[in-house]
């Protein structure tokens, strides 16, 4: 069995959702899903843990710097130095795994967040371990690519 | 008399985006990176409303809340929650912590400015 067996969506759904509520609402920016992954070697990465007693995860969000920029721009107004940017990353990141959490937290799986990590470097994949469910989706936004993964994995009880 | 916010949260983005918010209104805006910080400056200020994150380092804000709940000058000042964290057993931990509302991230300006002031006036009321 996997999460997903338990939530009224697929983890990849809810992911999606998520992402997309946390974009128009925040930004007010609309996303396309794409086909293509995300073209930079100068990406912001964050990552933010989900952890409970019957399961365990992670949700990374990464995006070039000129498009985190712009997000911060978005948000906040005006001039942004660098660790606006880390820090409004690592928010979205954060608000993201919320909505993770409480689709989760409804399927009986209760847990905390981490604080968000926030790093800046090439692409990264989350590695899938055991029976871990893993989901990654690429989206556009403005012509910047988006790449959202997700990792859970149900404890043994 | 000028109401007085203090926001609390672990994130500069979203006390900025709270700063932007409330700048075209009559209010003194007030901000702390943690609980024990917002501890300390509640203390100080006495805000007439706090807008409280959850997840923070240091203190978190049901560490604030129950702290806040034991000081006699500060157990009756109104809270907001405002964070990402919507799970049930938070609203639920809060909501008996005597937090007056629940804002969850992302959130729309227009909707927080509204319980904000809602929240405001209804303190006022209680207090006349």
């Amino acid at each position: 069995m996997t999460i997903s067996n338990y939530l009224p969506d697929d983890l990849g759904q809810t992911a999606a959702v998520a992402l997309a509520e946390v974009f128009s609402t925040q930004l007010k920016l609309s996303l396309e899903e794409s086909s293509a992954a995300i073209d930079s070697s100068a990406l912001v990465h964050s990552s933010v843990s989900i952890i409970g007693e019957r399961m365990e995860g992670s949700v990374l969000l990464q995006f070039s710097e000129l498009f985190a920029a712009r997000a911060t721009e978005l948000l906040i107004g005006g001039e942004c130095e660098e660790d606006d940017i880390k820090d409004v990353t690592g928010e979205l990141c954060n608000m993201i795994a919320g909505r993770v959490k409480v689709g989760l937290t409804a399927a009986g799986f209760t847990g905390t967040l981490a604080t968000p990590t926030v790093t800046v470097g090439a692409f990264i994949k989350l590695r899938q371990v055991g029976d871990s469910e893993f989901c990654e989706t690429n989206w556009s936004c403005e012509g910047h690519g988006i790449n959202l993964q997700i990792i859970i994995r149900i404890l043994p009880s | 008399m000028t109401p007085k916010i203090l926001s609390v949260d672990d994130s500069r983005a979203i006390r900025m985006v709270l700063k932007r918010l409330f700048r075209p209104f009559a209010c003194e805006l007030f901000e702390a990176g943690d609980g024990e910080e917002g501890l300390a400056v509640a203390t100080s200020e006495k805000p007439d409303l706090i807008i409280l994150d959850y997840n923070m380092p240091v203190m978190d804000g049901v560490t604030m809340l129950r702290k806040m709940r034991e000081n006699p000058e500060l157990k009756r000042t109104p809270v907001i929650m405002l964070t990402a964290d919507a799970s049930s057993e938070i609203i639920n931990t809060v909501a008996r912590l005597g937090v007056r509302d629940y804002v969850t991230k992302p959130f729309d300006d227009a909707h927080l400015l509204d319980k904000v002031s809602r929240v405001i006036a209804l303190n006022r009321i209680e207090e006349a």
